[in-house]
């Protein structure tokens, strides 16, 4: 009952239209010149200080994506985005890529202690914080600064912004960027391919068990800027990575585009986890502003006996385009797909998974929690499908979706696709509000209306915040009761 | 994404027929020869052709079939296991209605029949591919009309042959208008020999608190394409209780478009799949829920075997203000062979939190548990197999409130099942 009261009090604390990391850090900042052509792609990456062939690779995918038009097939709408009138590139002026803490401008600093991430290892070490994280924090275009690198290189793990690891190990990047999501995959990846800034970059080496919780917080603080990120993750033979991700923006009254990319590679008996807690501005109570958030992320579990698990809790962004998925290529392989999606306000979200069936003996498994209030609109769209010579493939999924007010819209559109004889798939969803009866029953037990619905709809999550890591749970625990205040009347 | 897919044979052949029309053809016939000029065949591209690509497994568009000179016999037309039903027939060969085979003076009172040949109300502006087809391109359009309060216990048959010496193409528009707390069962046959293709466009109205029950049976010729469109208008407190079995044609789409007009209407829209070779059958639901309180249900049951592909697609569409809506999908599919697919896609597109609405769906092979359980009873392997699928799609059945006509389905299942190849 502790995690409900909590909920209700966070709600009751926050006025109707409130974001909470809506603030705006005052910092000078570097650019390229608005639009993109060849040359700010260039631009880019000259900055980087990029090998030939990586420039080479992404004027490639700039070129291809010239002759690409937008996808229109998500039941999202938006106005259309002017790609000219966009900065491609942003990064707080700073001395020549910080190498210690104390480099970092301290307007930085404060802005992740305000977001509650901490970057400091000392404090971290000296018990002010409980746990132990890596962060990599990602501010625009850059990376400002990558915590316990020291340590983790002691086990062998690489973890840094993937910019450094062009530099530093660029023949693992040119090995596995783009084998999972190519460069002509879809528009926006192919766009990410051209002008993609910073991202992580991790590599776990054969038989190690990252010691620690790897994250990457994002930050798009410029206005009129797209944040385009691109993350690889990549784990060796019999290791083991958990990964957490969150975001979060300034509260602006137009649209900001966020597109990125992230790529996981689970070799043969290796486990990759991939939390995320998506947080962007989702606009005001009317609509206005807010993140366009179209993402590509895939996993490949490329050896036999892999896993690859997402957990996403979906509360911000204006729009949201988004589709975690797993490649099941080795035998026995595994893919885990859990979601939690919120929509409030206008905000509108088409998201799900893929999860394709390749290699003999997979197993996958789907659960997607969709929870629309307001006026929003909120989409599961999902693929499971079972290659011919993917014998005893199985997949489990559940959709249910939860509708609060009666101008919101809930859709489910799953497509299932079996090509053999082996296969098992199951599928179930089901749409429908918190019903009478249970408010009462809660109600008749002495908790306000209020109460009984975080309650309610905290129960209807469970399954999927149960996945998450302990630390990220509570938090998001909290973010589902936020996200749906206004919504109980 | 930006591709100018090339025109295929059959498109660029249904043009040439559509600009041989087109300068005589007015109004909704006018209408639909234009729309299929600017939309030509769907494909894949289209989201609800995904898995039906037309335009690749048409091939061709062949001529309009023309009327048989020599009738043939009414005993080649009917299925042997409907021969005994006491019905009342109307019969169409190659498109075109045969007075003679039909027993038209049987028609029960109460139930009136027109004949046209221009439809007479104006097509939709809709592109639908097999709406515009017919109503480009068929002869005869029937109308049968039910009086208010009149209920028909015969049964209405409606059979459908076409015989194609050379490739042709055979068209039927049916218009029911059920008048208000009426009642009609109608029972569609699908068959024929040859090369052909059957394209056919049924137009059912139920008003307020009339019920309709509904058997169709498709069973073309192996080498035909069979497309079908059911469009239902439902009245107030109005009953639908729909059975299609698939076993018949190469390639085949049968769509329902199912719309609520008014409250408390219950739609119940089931079928049965039955293909192997390398059959393709698809099932395409779409129940739009426009006002509250209405209940629509869909089971589908699917077996196949040797390099058949099932599709279903069902969509349930609940409008803002269409509260107290109970929506439920469900299609459960059994593959008998490596090479079999089943390919599913149930959707819900909802707009309003006062409902109910669900949807399953599983693909797998037949439980071995439940076979082992029969084989321990001593019951043969086969004869085991046969019960467990003849269980799996009478499921679908149940809907068949009269038991001579849920009788004559179970009857031609158990013939599929038998006609099975040892393996």
């Amino acid at each position: 009952m502790g995690a409900v009261r909590e909920t209700v009090d966070q709600v009751k604390s926050l006025d109707v239209e409130e974001y909470k990391y809506g603030f705006v850090t005052d910092i000078e900042s570097e650019k390229a010149p608005k639009g993109l052509n060849e040359d700010i792609v260039k631009f880019i990456s000259a900055k980087k200080k990029e090998p030939d062939w990586m420039l080479e690779w992404r004027l490639e995918a700039y070129r291809r994506w010239r002759t690409m038009t937008e996808p229109e097939w998500a039941k999202v709408s938006y106005n259309d985005i002017d790609f000219d009138d966009l900065y491609y590139f942003s990064s707080p002026k700073m001395k020549d890529g910080p190498q210690t803490i104390d480099d970092v401008d301290p307007e930085l600093l404060r802005t992740y202690e305000k977001l509650g991430i901490p970057l400091r290892e000392q404090e971290i070490l000296a018990g002010v914080k409980t746990s132990k994280i890596a962060v990599d924090a990602v501010f625009d275009s850059v990376s400002v600064v990558t915590t316990f690198k020291e340590e983790l290189a002691k086990s062998g793990v690489i973890f840094c912004p993937i910019s450094e690891a062009l530099q530093s190990h660029p023949e693992l990047v040119r090995k596995y960027l783009g084998t999972v999501v190519p460069v002509s995959d879809n528009f926006y990846a192919t766009l990410n391919s051209a002008v993609f800034s910073d991202g992580s970059f991790v590599y776990i080496p054969e038989g190690v068990r990252c010691p620690m919780e790897l994250s990457t917080y994002f930050r798009i603080n410029e206005p009129n800027t797209g944040q385009f990120e691109r993350t690889l993750i990549i784990a060796e033979k019999g290791s083991y990575v958990s990964y957490l991700e969150g975001c979060t923006a300034p509260t602006r009254d137009e649209n900001q585009l966020h597109a990125a990319v992230v790529e996981l590679i689970a070799h043969e008996d290796a486990e990759i986890k991939y939390s995320t807690v998506q947080n962007w501005y989702p606009g005001d109570k009317d609509g206005k502003g807010g993140i366009y958030n179209f993402v590509t992320k895939r996993g490949d579990c490329r050896g036999d006996n892999s896993k690859i698990s997402w957990t996403q809790v979906e509360t911000g962004s204006a729009v949201t385009w988004k589709y975690p998925s797993c490649i099941l290529r080795g035998d026995n392989s595994q893919g885990e797909f859990y979601s939690i999606a919120i929509s409030n306000g206008h905000q509108q979200i088409d998201s799900g998974t893929k999860m394709i069936h390749l290699g003999k003996n997979t197993s996958s498994r789907i659960i997607s929690k969709g929870i629309s209030a307001g006026k929003s609109s909120n989409t599961y769209r999902g693929k499971v499908s079972a290659h011919r010579k993917a014998s005893d493939a199985r997949n489990f999924t559940q959709c249910d979706s939860l509708l609060i007010g009666d101008q919101c819209s809930a859709h489910t559109i799953p497509y299932m696709d079996a090509k053999n004889r082996s296969v098992t798939f199951e599928h179930e969803a089901t749409t429908s509000k918190i019903s009478d009866d249970q408010l009462f029953y809660c109600q008749q037990r002495g908790l306000n209306a209020e109460e009984a619905v975080a309650l309610i709809v905290n129960g209807f999550c469970r399954e999927v915040l149960q996945q998450l890591p302990m630390e990220f749970a509570v938090e998001a625990q909290k973010l589902v009761g936020i996200s749906l205040e206004g919504s109980v009347g | 994404m930006n591709v100018n897919v090339k025109k295929s044979a059959a498109e660029l052949s249904l043009e040439a027929q559509v600009d041989a029309m087109l300068a005589t053809a007015i109004g909704g016939q006018a209408q639909a020869l234009d729309n299929l000029k600017r939309l030509g065949i769907p494909h894949r591209r289209l989201e609800p052709w995904v898995y039906t690509d037309l335009r690749n497994l048409m091939g061709d568009t062949y001529r309009p079939a023309e009327q048989l000179e020599a009738a043939p016999k009414l005993a080649d037309l009917v299925d042997p296991a409907l021969a005994d039903l006491d019905t009342c027939r109307i019969v169409h060969v190659n498109g075109y209605l045969n007075e003679d085979l039909s027993n038209l003076d049987t028609l029960p009172t109460g139930v009136t029949f027109a004949r046209h040949s221009d439809a007479p109300k104006a097509s939709d502006t809709e592109p639908h591919y097999i709406a515009n087809v017919v109503t480009a391109f068929a002869n005869d359009i029937l109308t049968l009309t039910v009086a208010p309060g009149a209920k028909i216990a015969k049964p209405i048959l409606l059979i459908n042959y076409t015989i194609a010496d050379t490739p042709v193409a055979s068209y039927t528009r049916t218009i029911v208008n059920v008048g208000e707390g009426a009642s009609i069962t109608l029972f569609e046959t699908y068959r024929g020999q040859g090369i052909y293709q059957s394209a056919n466009l049924l137009d059912i109205s139920l008003a307020d608190k009339a019920a309709a029950t509904h058997i169709r049976h498709q069973n073309d010729d192996l080498a035909a394409l069979h497309l079908a469109l059911i469009r239902l208008d439902l009245g107030a407190q109005s009953n639908w209780h729909s059975f299609t079995l698939t076993e018949g044609a190469r390639v085949s789409r049968s769509e329902v478009d199912l719309r609520f007009e008014a409250e408390g209407a219950r739609a119940y829209t089931n079928a049965a799949k039955l293909l192997r070779g390398e059959q393709h059958g698809d099932m395409t639901i779409v129940v739009d829920h426009a006002v509250p309180n209405c209940d629509s249900e869909e089971v589908i049951k699917s077996v196949l075997e040797d390099k058949a592909r099932g599709i279903f697609q069902g969509k349930v569409i609940v409008r803002p203000g269409a509260h107290g809506t109970d929506g439920r999908q469900s299609s459960d599919a059994l593959l008998l062979s490596d090479l079999a697919e089943m390919d599913t896609k149930p959707e819900l597109e909802i707009y309003n939190d006062d409902v109910q609405c669900a949807h399953g769906a599983t693909v797998g092979e037949i439980d071995l548990d439940m076979l082992f359980y029969l084989r321990s009873r001593g019951i043969p392997e086969k004869q085991a197999e046969a019960l467990l699928l003849q269980a799996h799609v009478g499921g679908a059945m149940e809907i068949i409130a009269d038991d001579t006509l849920k009788n004559v389905m179970l009857e031609l299942s158990a013939r599929w099942l038998g006609e099975r190849r040892p393996t």
